[in-house]
């Protein structure tokens, strides 16, 4: 609608110009033409008059006015010669002399109309005349005030260095007037061509008006004047979703307002609401009731991640302060809002609305009031306060290298110093949020992302090596150790950098079912080899199969963090950890305790002889390494 | 706009086609006012009914049908009139003709306005013009 505003805009502007253009050219050829033509007369009248002074010259002898005076035939044969001149362009010719009192009177006159006698008195603009009479040189008047003279060509006429007379040209005004009167029609044309392309795209506007109206009418939602779903449906055909974020917002308690006060105060409160979120939004930002007192919101955004949390929070402030007062009837209300923060993660549209519908359950679902743009697992689902990305989430993450390790420190139980560190892989997410493995490992576990995000925390623990010069060690799993990328990206790490290979801790993740595999203890060997020393992860959990410590090379047993967590109140825990501990002592293998998480626990696994020890209690993971 | 702007057409050529006639009618009014100071109406009249169109449009001046009644007679033709008025004409032929009565006379000649007064006819009446009408005071037609 508004290109095509622009449209007729553009179109009205062209022809007005173009038309005003032309009129203006009209009116300048007119009067060049006028100029021309002025010229062309103006040398044919300095013709004549030399003509009438050489003529007067010959015939009159001595001062003019006395010989004309004293020889009244010659002056009737001159100013019969002189009638001979007057043409139509020509209105008046005649010869008049200056007076002792510097009035202007006639010696003769050429025409036969209003024919001046001898030495009667001509009303003219004295100073001019006078001028050309003193300065003797010719001029030419114009007449601004009269009908029927346009100019005058005045010359002097000279004996003796003495102005004789003056002959006098009047033009007429007849040809400026015809010129006028011919250009006139077409003058008129253009204007009443202009009017009528006005009156035309008066109408057309008129009617786009109306078109525009009744568009408006039906993608206006009556109540509450913002845009309705016959709005949505077409902004979601012709919008890039990506640049948005979506809120859902409904209106808390709001059957019971309709209950309790009446349908009519019901529409009130719509209609108050959505003129209170239409004022916290942004102009580029969209408005749409979804539904009864559901509200959608699309937040233009390419820039702040957390813009649509910030209006959506501000809207919950404003209407959790606003009281909403209908005749006698005072109300609060709260408003809750789930959040698509990323639409364009989600496979369509109606999968990034179906969510912040999701998110507006959930908020509703916590006690109302809120604004939710996340979920967050409760501890059955074995995720705390860890938010479950999309798969395309890691993949941009692993693309912009968003992918990170934190170090958690490993501590000598007897000497109480840090032995080693354990790398830790963490995503931050768009917003800058750190987001934990298990929000997102499991999902990329069977893909290239996987192998991708495996060698870009190798990359990350070899370099941190190299700077720290610590211990550091890493989980795989013992498919890492048998794809062949990864293998022959370690390899290559420590033919090049054979330090690397006696700070590095390849820790193997023992849940994943061992079978023997000539190929996996041969490039476990051929890796063992360079001085890096094997551990077995989360021992005690899973697959415990002794066997493993025929096929590898072991250096170090994590044991299970499900086993230490209760060390100190569970006797089959210790049972477990002493028995551990003893064969790992027999094989000369170290020991860490995972999940230390306090003083008794960790009093604990001292007592029953593991050599090292790992958790919350001791140190946290941390970005840097001191 | 548009109409404002034909309305300004049409206003400037009825102003040039009426340059003449305004022009006249100042003139009048000025010589009116000089040769009556003290008057607050004149009665005026003329032979010609477009002369006595104009002299009507006049802010001090009564038109009457009378000639002798008549304070300022404007006169077209050449008549014989036994009257007491100013008399005024308006060709310098006429001027010639009333040269022992008129005290002057307006009239375009070579399209171009010429005022004349008589100064024997004015003396005769005991008229005084103002200082910036001497110019056009002469002694003979």
């Amino acid at each position: 609608m508004k290109h095509l505003m622009k449209i007729y805009a553009g179109f009205f502007l062209i022809i007005a110009v173009a038309i005003v253009y032309m009129y203006f050219s009209l009116e300048k050829m007119q009067h060049e033409l006028a100029a021309n033509i002025e010229k062309l007369f103006l040398s044919q009248a300095h013709s004549y008059a030399l003509n009438i002074e050489n003529h007067l010259k010959k015939k009159i002898k001595g001062n003019f006015h006395t010989f004309l005076l004293r020889h009244p035939k010659v002056q009737q044969e001159l100013s019969e010669e002189l009638s001979l001149l007057v043409t139509d362009a020509f209105r008046y010719i005649f010869v008049l002399y200056e007076d002792s009192s510097g009035d202007f009177r006639f010696l003769l006159d050429a025409s036969k109309e209003e024919s001046g006698e001898f030495g009667e008195k001509l009303g003219v603009d004295s100073s001019l005349w006078r001028h050309v009479c003193h300065m003797q040189t010719p001029q030419l008047i114009h007449h601004k005030n009269f009908d029927e003279l346009w100019i005058t060509y005045v010359y002097p006429i000279v004996v003796d260095g003495t102005t004789e007379a003056v002959v006098a040209i009047d033009f007429s005004t007849t040809f400026s007037k015809n010129l006028e009167s011919a250009l006139s029609p077409l003058k008129q044309g253009f204007l009443y061509i202009f009017i009528i392309i006005f009156i035309i795209l008066l109408l057309l506007l008129y009617q786009t008006f109306l078109n525009f109206k009744t568009k408006k009418e039906s993608i206006t939602d009556t109540l509450t004047q913002v845009y309705n779903r016959n709005y949505l449906r077409e902004f979601l055909k012709r919008t890039d979703i990506g640049g948005y974020q979506i809120i859902m917002l409904d209106i808390d308690h709001f059957k019971k307002v309709n209950d309790t006060y009446g349908h009519r105060i019901g529409d009130y409160i719509l209609r108050d609401v959505a003129a209170i979120i239409q004022e916290e939004v942004r102009s580029s930002d969209v408005l749409v009731r979804y539904g009864g007192e559901e509200f959608l919101i699309f937040i233009k955004n390419d820039k702040d991640p957390k813009l649509a949390r910030t209006i959506a929070q501000r809207i919950r402030k404003r209407i959790e302060k606003t009281t909403f007062r209908y005749d006698d009837v005072e109300i609060h209300l709260t408003v809750s809002m789930g959040i698509t923060l990323l639409p364009k993660h989600f496979k369509n549209i109606s999968e990034a609305i179906k969510n912040a519908d999701e998110m507006l359950y959930i908020a509703k679902k916590e006690g109302r009031n809120r604004v939710i743009s996340k979920r967050v697992y409760d501890a059955n689902e074995e995720v705390v306060q860890q938010n479950r990305l999309r798969i395309n989430e890691v993949k941009n993450a692993i693309e912009e290298g968003r992918i990170v390790c934190h170090y958690q420190p490993i501590f000598n139980a007897k000497t109480a110093k840090i032995s080693k560190y354990e790398a830790l892989v963490r995503l931050v997410d768009e917003e800058g949020e750190l987001v934990y493995p298990g929000s997102f490992l499991e999902m990329i576990l069977h893909t290239n992302l996987y192998t991708q995000m495996t060698k870009n925390i190798l990359e990350i623990v070899f370099e941190t090596i190299r700077e720290k010069r610590v211990k550091i060690g890493v989980n795989l799993n013992f498919s890492d150790i048998l794809n062949d990328d990864i293998f022959k990206m370690i390899i290559e790490e420590l033919q090049k950098h054979k330090k690397v290979a006696s700070w590095l801790v390849l820790e193997l993740l023992e849940y994943e079912a061992l079978e023997a595999n000539e190929s996996f203890t041969r490039k476990i060997k051929e890796i063992k080899s360079y001085g890096v020393n094997i551990a077995i992860d989360d021992f005690g959990s899973g697959f415990a199969n002794y066997k493993i410590f025929q096929m590898m090379p072991i250096d170090v047993i994590k044991i299970d963090g499900s086993l230490i967590q209760n060390l100190d109140s569970s006797d089959v825990a210790q049972t477990i950890v002493k028995s551990i501990v003893v064969l790992t002592n027999e094989l000369g293998i170290e020991t860490v305790a995972e999940f230390v998480h306090s003083k008794a626990v960790m009093e604990k696994a001292k007592e029953l002889g593991v050599t090292h020890l790992q958790g919350f209690y001791l140190a946290k993971p941390s970005a840097k390494i001191n | 706009m548009m109409k404002k702007v034909f309305l300004l057409l049409v206003a400037l050529t009825i102003l040039l086609f009426g340059k003449n006639e305004s022009f006249e009618l100042r003139i009048y009014n000025q010589v009116l006012h000089a040769l009556f100071p003290h008057k607050e109406v004149v009665k005026v009249w003329s032979d010609s009914f477009q002369k006595r169109k104009m002299l009507a449009r006049l802010h001090n001046t009564r038109l009457t049908s009378d000639p002798k009644n008549a304070d300022f007679l404007l006169v077209t033709k050449s008549e014989n009139l036994n009257v007491n008025g100013v008399l005024f004409v308006t060709s310098y032929h006429l001027l010639k003709h009333y040269k022992k009565s008129a005290i002057g006379g307006f009239y375009w000649k070579k399209g171009r306005p010429n005022l004349l007064f008589l100064r024997e006819n004015l003396q005769k009446r005991g008229l005084h013009l103002p200082k910036s009408f001497q110019k056009y005071i002469e002694d003979r037609p």
